[in-house]
């Protein structure tokens, strides 16, 4: 932007160069301000102090920590069932989407409401409360038992707990994209002659996938995350039941603290990929349709 | 494929979206299907292609009964006001989509579709987009698109609903002579509903225009326009001007004499804006209204006046062509006389019209 | 979610006989979900923590333990609540008002408390406030307690809770446009004119959305609250941390007491969830959404 003095041309000082369109509107330092000032408080320096702690001895020392038996046994257990969450979380949520967005049924309204239950019930209270019920003596887990199925102190107790906090976001990331969904395309798709099948797997399913994987990762990196619903089920015996997060809160209470600290940069580089890749799949989508899922 | 409409109803709640309507389309006609909003052209589309299930009567489709019969199999395509394509699959694969889902016994081969897909994109003139997405091509460009995928699968009856009103004034007209030509080239018996009246006028054999769930005419588009058959015709098919054109002068009449029935008491006459003549001297015999000139519209083919007849103060617009403007040289704030060459009459009832040919008097 | 449902009235969508019964069976199947896996632990809540009667139940909750406790986790939402509301007022004014460099940046680091594990959250804060973390030394100077002390804890609530507000007015602002705003400017409002009389008015149910949201999560957070509590009974232990102990020292029927309280609390959280959106049709933001820079 020129300013024209005269007959001369100048650029203008480079104060502004910052903001790349100016506007109307009042307040920009301030919250722009006032924001970075809090992120930088809030997030950066305790982000920053965390992963400065974790590299503190160096690369080697740091592959030690993190590779040790009793932390790669966490891992495996923290993932594995993240994953197995993820994936019932995929399957639970898909279904509740697509029956939310499509149907209409008494009980509709309390079923989405319900949805949320996982967001808004602290973790503990969902933790102690699903090992009451899927305890041995447990409303539920008194038929399960029986066939040997075995729920609380196990894995799968906390795969259950994984999913319980984990499927709300498929549901939720789903359940938009269909009801979205123009109903005209499957009009137009069966005034071409696809049958009620066929619209199902060719147009609305293909839609739905890129939300269906975003609400897939982000339960999976809940799941990897979470503390309060997984500890009381899960038994926390090292090297079997005992998750990353779990681990970090051990060696804190035992002052090992360049371990926690470097067992916590772990878990925030899986965050950050996860993070990566969700955006990554939100750019695909925008480059292919030019919108968000 | 001719199409026969009996007495389909449909009710939406309680509303009456169509009203015992009955038509017949012939093969390979193309008709409109005009009206305003809520008149239930849209409705009765969906009826024929069975995007909709009517209350009452039934849909023949080559004399045979496809009323109970989905929207899947009755060989008809359909072009959506917002084009409905498949925004996950690419210009080709939503061409293509029609013939890829057909039953395995009629399914053409890959080759086959190919060919297909590209003689269609090279119809509409879009081959080089074959491998884009629908969100990277303009309205018209998808609205091609669209009537490329309808006509894959070679439908005996292709239907519109609206298919151009979200579309630029420019591309409009072209996606317009584009229909036709694509019409007059396939012979294929099509249906377009629009609410726009010069559409409906330009591109169909035939219009049908429907008010409130009910077909108030049907004909040419000349017989139409030169005959309408009530004042609600009479008045949606007005100038084609895309202007507002409030473009009637509504005068008041008396009993007369001469050749009309007694039994009418007062009339309302309706006059094209370029039905008025427009003069300084009132020639000899002539029965007029004096007006004066509150504002010339001179921009354009023809000329519009804003007009005020002096005697009420009623607002009056008439049009002129070029040469009879210059002729004139008006000016705003002179006075005219103003007479219609010709005058459709209806009465309170709107049902009858009468016309006064030449020198109708006030 | 809203009711937004996307039930078309079209004929082809009319199922066929089979397709009816599939439907049927889908809706059950998902209602059965419901029962089972949402309903279930919120009833199991409340048997438990009623198994010996009202009268010992009302005796846990009036446990001096328990009264201070909850005391402390509603004092920490009084502060944590009204910080973030500011922050996403300030942050979505900044980012949905005005285009500058690095708003992708402010985006991310936005969303970076929804990917990371509160356990690491916790965490970081020991990085810079504890004995021995950036500031651990000035601190002692000064005697003055941030890690195992209300401070801390307040901190690391903010850390989990202050994407809700923000989050949820991003989207609403950026639909909403700044037309209005732009008009009172330039019909000579000054900034805080614009804010109070147009801005706010517009967003009120987006934000009140986002702040019981963000009140919710205060609430109940756990794992970020464990790490920098300290468990100082009486003095640094929220419900939930309070939960826990109960339930650790086995007094379970003590700790569903306790945990009942936090559960009315989030069924609460749900039904004004559903209001606002019932009457406003304002509607979640999935929690992971990249929202557009």
């Amino acid at each position: 932007m020129a300013i024209v003095q005269g007959n001369q041309i100048r650029k203008p000082g480079r104060r502004w160069s910052f903001v790349t369109k100016s506007s109307p509107l009042p307040g920009f330092r301030l919250s722009l301000g006032f924001t970075m000032v809090y992120l930088t408080v809030i997030v950066l320096i305790p982000l920053v102090a965390t992963l400065l702690h974790a590299a503190r001895g160096g690369f080697g020392v740091f592959l030690h920590t993190v590779t040790a038996p009793r932390v790669l046994a966490s891992y495996r257990v923290t993932l594995g069932s993240s994953a197995a969450a993820a994936l019932l979380s995929a399957i639970f949520g898909m279904l509740l989407a697509w029956v939310l967005a499509r149907y209409t049924f008494p009980g509709k309204r309390i079923l989405d409401a319900l949805v949320d239950l996982p967001f808004a019930l602290p973790t503990a209270v969902a933790g102690i409360s699903l090992t009451a019920l899927y305890a041995e003596h447990g409303w539920i887990g008194r038929y399960l038992e029986p066939h040997g199925i075995h729920v609380a102190f196990t894995p799968l107790g906390i795969v259950l707990a994984m999913s319980f906090v984990g499927f709300p976001f498929v549901v939720r990331s789903v359940q938009p994209v269909l009801e979205d969904l123009d109903p005209a395309m499957e009009e137009a798709a069966a005034s071409l002659g696809a049958n009620a099948w066929q619209r199902t797997t060719r147009i609305i399913l293909p839609i739905a996938l890129p939300a269906l994987l975003t609400g897939t990762a982000l339960a999976f990196a809940r799941a990897a995350g979470e503390y309060g619903s997984v500890i009381f089920i899960a038994g926390n015996m090292p090297m079997k039941t005992e998750i990353t997060a779990l681990l970090i809160v051990t060696k804190l209470e035992e002052y090992d603290y360049a371990g926690a600290a470097a067992i916590a940069g772990a878990m925030l580089a899986l965050s950050f990929t996860i993070m990566l890749v969700v955006n990554l799949l939100q750019w695909w989508i925008q480059r292919r349709e030019g919108r968000r899922v | 494929m001719s199409i026969q409409i009996k007495n389909i109803s449909k009710q939406f709640g309680s509303f009456t979206a169509l009203s015992d309507v009955s038509m017949t389309i012939e093969a390979g006609e193309l008709v409109a299907l005009l009206g305003p909003s809520g008149s239930g052209k849209t409705t009765l589309l969906r009826i024929i292609a069975g995007l909709e299930s009517p209350d009452g009567g039934s849909i023949l489709l080559h004399g045979e009964q496809a009323t109970r019969q989905s929207a899947s199999r009755r060989g008809i395509g359909f072009v959506f006001q917002h084009y409905a394509l498949f925004r996950h699959m690419t210009i080709f694969e939503n061409v293509a989509f029609g013939l890829r889902v057909q039953a395995a016994a009629n399914k053409p081969s890959r080759a086959e579709i190919r060919e297909r897909v590209q003689e269609l994109l090279k119809l509409v003139q879009l081959d080089s987009f074959a491998k884009m997405y629908p969100e990277q091509l303009s309205g018209g460009q998808r609205q091609r698109v669209a009537l490329a995928r309808a006509l894959a699968v070679r439908p005996k009856v292709l239907l519109l609903d609206e298919p151009f009103s979200a579309l630029d004034a420019k591309v409009r007209k072209e996606l317009r002579d584009w229909l036709r030509r694509i019409h007059d080239e396939l012979h294929v018996t099509t249906v377009l509903v629009t609410h726009d009246q010069e559409e409906a006028l330009e591109v169909a054999d035939t219009v049908a225009i429907l008010d409130h769930g009910k077909v108030e005419q049907i004909g040419t588009p000349q017989a139409v326009y030169d005959h309408p058959a009530s004042p609600f015709v009479y008045d949606f098919l007005g100038d084609v001007n895309l202007f507002h054109g409030r473009l009637l002068a509504e005068l008041s009449l008396d009993k007369r004499g001469n050749n009309i029935a007694e039994r009418v008491e007062s009339v309302i006459g309706f006059v094209r804006p370029h039905e008025l003549e427009l003069s300084r001297d009132l020639p000899e015999g002539q029965k007029a209204v004096l007006a004066s000139v509150v504002r010339i519209h001179a921009a354009g083919p023809h000329v519009r006046l804003e007009l005020r007849i002096t005697g009420n103060g009623r607002p009056v617009a008439a049009e002129l062509n070029r040469r009879r403007y210059e002729q004139l040289a008006l000016t705003p704030g002179e006075f005219v006389f103003v007479w219609p060459q010709s005058i459709r009459l209806f009465d309170n009832a709107g049902a009858s019209s009468l016309l006064i040919d030449q020198g109708g008097g006030i | 979610m809203s009711g937004r449902s996307n039930v078309p009235s079209s004929a082809i969508l009319q199922p066929t006989v089979p397709q009816r019964m599939g439907q049927v069976a889908l809706i059950l199947l998902a209602l059965l979900f419901l029962g089972g896996f949402l309903i279930l632990p919120v009833v199991a809540v409340f048997a438990q923590a009623l198994s010996q009667g009202w009268k010992l139940y009302f005796e846990s909750i009036r446990q001096e333990d328990v009264l201070s406790a909850l005391r402390l986790t509603a004092l920490v939402a009084s502060i944590a609540v009204p910080l973030n509301v500011v922050f996403g007022i300030a942050a979505s004014w900044a980012i949905t008002r005005f285009d500058f460099h690095g708003k992708s940046l402010l985006i991310t680091l936005i969303d970076i408390p929804l990917s990371v594990s509160p356990v690491v959250a916790g965490m970081m804060y020991v990085e810079v406030f504890g004995l021995h973390g950036w500031l651990g030394p000035w601190l002692q100077e000064h005697n003055l307690h941030v890690i195992f002390a209300v401070p801390g804890i307040v901190l690391a609530t903010v850390f989990v809770t202050f994407p809700f507000v923000a989050r949820e007015l991003i989207p609403f602002m950026q639909a909403q446009g700044s037309d209005e705003e732009t008009a009172a400017v330039v019909l000579g409002a000054n900034g805080w004119s614009v804010f109070w009389r147009v801005t706010l008015p517009n967003i009120k149910w987006a934000l009140l959305y986002g702040t019981i949201l963000a009140a919710s999560r205060s609430i109940g957070e756990f794992g970020a609250v464990s790490v920098v509590s300290g468990h100082i009974r009486g003095q640094t232990t929220t419900l939930p941390l309070e939960v826990e102990m109960l339930y650790n020292e086995y007094s379970f029927t003590a700790a569903f007491a306790a945990a009942s309280l936090l559960t009315l609390a989030a069924i609460v959280t749900l039904v004004i969830k559903k209001m606002i959106e019932v009457t406003s049709g304002v509607h979640p933001v999935p929690e992971e959404e990249e929202v557009e820079s």
